[in-house]
């Protein structure tokens, strides 16, 4: 390649969501030049459609050890120990740049098991950790804390002589016969350009959840659809892996249940304000205690497969409501995710909307909804009367769902949303080392080429929740010193 | 203040379970319809009144103002109607402590702090009636709802 190039800069940034905005600018404040490429013509990536929660931990110690015990093997202790130290200067780094921080609650009312605690109580206590977010302030105007962050972040960059390319599709990296990484080709403007990163290219292009291949080759269950961002579509995982990275953690990803339906390529996520409502699987039975499943851990509920049958008999399964629950409120989750915070769906307040398009199928009776949605109707018609005679004795000796989520379903019309289970988001990527470095498959460092975020987090088996924004943080801080310090490329 | 309705009452069971329960009830509570989150702290939603023969709807506003796990929990509640005419603002507000018997004593104290001329002269006994109900029904509710886990 002769060294001509259209742009030059000392370090790109790939992708613009919560770690690449991170990245830049900490690559800005030590002293780089940076261009920051976005492939969607909006900013936020994952993080601005996300709930956008982080976390601090009470003892720093235990939960790293709680962290490396989530990790099972999965990443070097040296990688969270490193997580741990920037963990702690979080919040003072957000500060510095502008947010406003509060305490994260679960919301009033609402039934979806959103945990602002510890995930995994027998690894580690309760309240061990507390869990927070940007507050609502002039620069963090946005319902979804995500979208908050990055209103925050945003104004940070916009504050900052970083170049901001939306648009603008990272194709390949450019390596020298070094093997460095000296530069990019994007599109923009309808062309292809060279930009040349005369000290580093920081790679945080996201997940593949939105990438059907890669999806279907290295996540279980096989049928999936995603929450998240539409943007993710793995394409730097092709980038990298041209240039010699080794991969991780391909087959860890966060599901929630979505409902899909025709006119969005993201889910909607169900949610309810009151507990008038079950899941049942596909042959109409009950199979959990709906009101406790992380949302962050679908996947692991619906991934049972059946080999005699050869199907999967949780997917999809059905959101079952009456019409006391249809009045209550929308039966969607509407503080984050793409459909509402960058499509800006409005969901209508008693669900008739929605039940007119089709996405909520309505019977006049049980009976009736069973045959539209192609269930057994004595098998539909069994579990609700099961259902409704256990709250009334105010015990579910089937699933142990609590007396207070338990409530009858037995107003007609009925109700019913066939849900999926859908990515929030992939944790694979290449392989990365504490400073936030791509490593070869021989663990060796390719020169001048980080990666941070989702694209290769470093979360290999279980997720604690609000860590992936809190990994953001961190490593893009890291990502970003390192790549402004290196000495720039010889010419 | 305008009236203020006063409970206090013991529940035979933590104050981690008894928080556990809490906001759940105070939302079964205030038959809402339409419940809509601004953010994970405040909800707009309809409430309908019923007078008589008639029903008032009233577009509520919940905040959640302060809480402080598992002591505090307090709430305003901003209800207005027939184009602003009729309204009124109360603030809701619950403290949990520990008993010597190993239960937790809840105070609840509900507060009007404005109201509209009509409200006032016509519709407090209503206002009354509707914190008296609804305290009543948290009290009712934690009490169904913690006692079998205490046999359990």
């Amino acid at each position: 390649m002769t060294e001509i190039y259209d742009l030059e800069t000392d370090v790109v940034v790939v992708g613009y969501g919560g770690a690449g905005a991170t990245a830049a600018i900490s690559a800005h404040d030590s002293g780089a030049s940076v261009i920051l490429l976005e492939k969607m013509p909006w900013l936020g990536g994952n993080t601005g459609v996300a709930g956008g929660n982080m976390t601090f931990p009470k003892d720093p110690e235990k939960f790293g050890e709680y962290l490396k015990t989530l990790c099972f093997g999965t990443t070097e202790p040296e990688i969270i120990d490193t997580f741990m130290q920037g963990l702690m200067k979080n919040q003072d780094w957000l500060r510095e740049i502008g947010a406003e921080l509060r305490k994260f609650t679960i919301p009033p009312a609402s039934c979806s098991t959103i945990i602002p605690d510890v995930t995994f109580p027998a690894v580690l206590g309760k309240q061990d950790i507390s869990v927070y977010c940007v507050k609502e302030s002039d620069v963090a105007t946005l319902s979804c804390g995500g979208g908050r962050l990055m209103q925050v972040l945003q104004n940070a960059v916009e504050h900052r002589d970083i170049k901001v390319m939306l648009s603008s599709p990272a194709k390949e990296l450019i390596q020298n016969e070094k093997r460095e990484i000296v530069g990019v080709i994007a599109e923009s403007g309808g062309k292809e350009i060279s930009i040349k990163a005369k000290k580093g290219v920081i790679m945080t292009c996201g997940g593949f959840e939105n990438n059907e291949y890669l999806r279907r080759d290295n996540l279980f269950p096989k049928i999936m659809f995603f929450s998240g961002n539409p943007g993710n579509t793995g394409d730097g995982i092709k980038m990298v892996q041209k240039v010699g990275a080794a991969t991780w953690h391909m087959g860890t990803y966060l599901a929630r249940a979505g409902l899909k339906v025709p006119e969005y390529e993201a889910t909607f996520s169900p949610d309810f304000v009151t507990p008038g409502f079950i899941w049942v699987d596909k042959h109409g039975r009950r199979f959990t205690n709906e009101s406790n499943v992380d949302v962050h851990l679908y996947g692991d509920l619906l991934g049972e497969f059946d080999n005699e049958r050869f199907e999967y008999p949780l997917i999809p399964f059905y959101a079952i409501f009456d019409e006391e629950t249809r009045r209550s409120g929308p039966v969607c989750w509407l503080l984050s995710g793409p459909n509402v915070v960058v499509y800006n769906y409005k969901w209508s307040l008693d669900n008739s909307e929605e039940i007119k398009k089709g996405w909520i199928i309505r019977g006049k009776s049980i009976s009736e909804l069973a045959k539209q949605i192609s269930i057994d109707e004595s098998i539909l018609e069994n579990t609700m009367a099961t259902y409704n005679e256990n709250c009334k004795n105010g015990r579910d000796p089937d699933f142990n769902r609590p007396k207070e989520m338990l409530k009858p379903i037995e107003r007609p019309p009925y109700y019913a949303m066939q849900v999926w289970p859908s990515l929030i988001n992939t944790q694979g990527g290449p392989r990365r080392d504490k400073e936030s470095r791509v490593l070869d498959p021989d663990g060796n460092p390719i020169p001048r080429l980080y990666a941070v975020g989702e694209f290769g987090s470093i979360w290999g088996f279980k997720y604690q929740t609000s860590t992936n924004i809190s990994e953001n943080l961190v490593f893009g801080r890291i990502a970003g010193r390192n790549a402004a310090t290196s000495p720039p490329v010889e010419s | 203040m305008l009236t203020t309705t006063e409970s206090t009452f013991v529940i035979e069971a933590s104050r981690e379970r008894v928080w556990e329960c809490l906001t759940k009830a105070l939302f079964r509570s205030i038959p809402l319809e339409q419940m809509n989150f601004l953010n994970e702290r405040s909800l707009v939603a309809v409430l309908r009144v019923r007078m008589s023969r008639f029903e008032l709807p009233l577009r509520v506003n919940i905040e959640i103002s302060e809480i402080s796990e598992p002591e505090i929990l307090a709430a305003t509640i901003k209800a207005t109607g027939v184009k602003g005419i009729i309204g009124f603002n109360q603030t809701v507000r619950f403290t949990l402590a520990d008993t010597n018997e190993g239960g937790t004593k809840v105070s609840a104290r509900l507060e009007a702090e404005q109201m509209s001329l009509p409200v006032k002269t016509f519709l407090l006994w209503k206002v009354k009636g509707f914190a008296n109900d609804s305290l009543s029904s948290v009290e009712r509710l934690l009490r169904e709802w913690t006692v079998s886990t205490n046999k359990e």
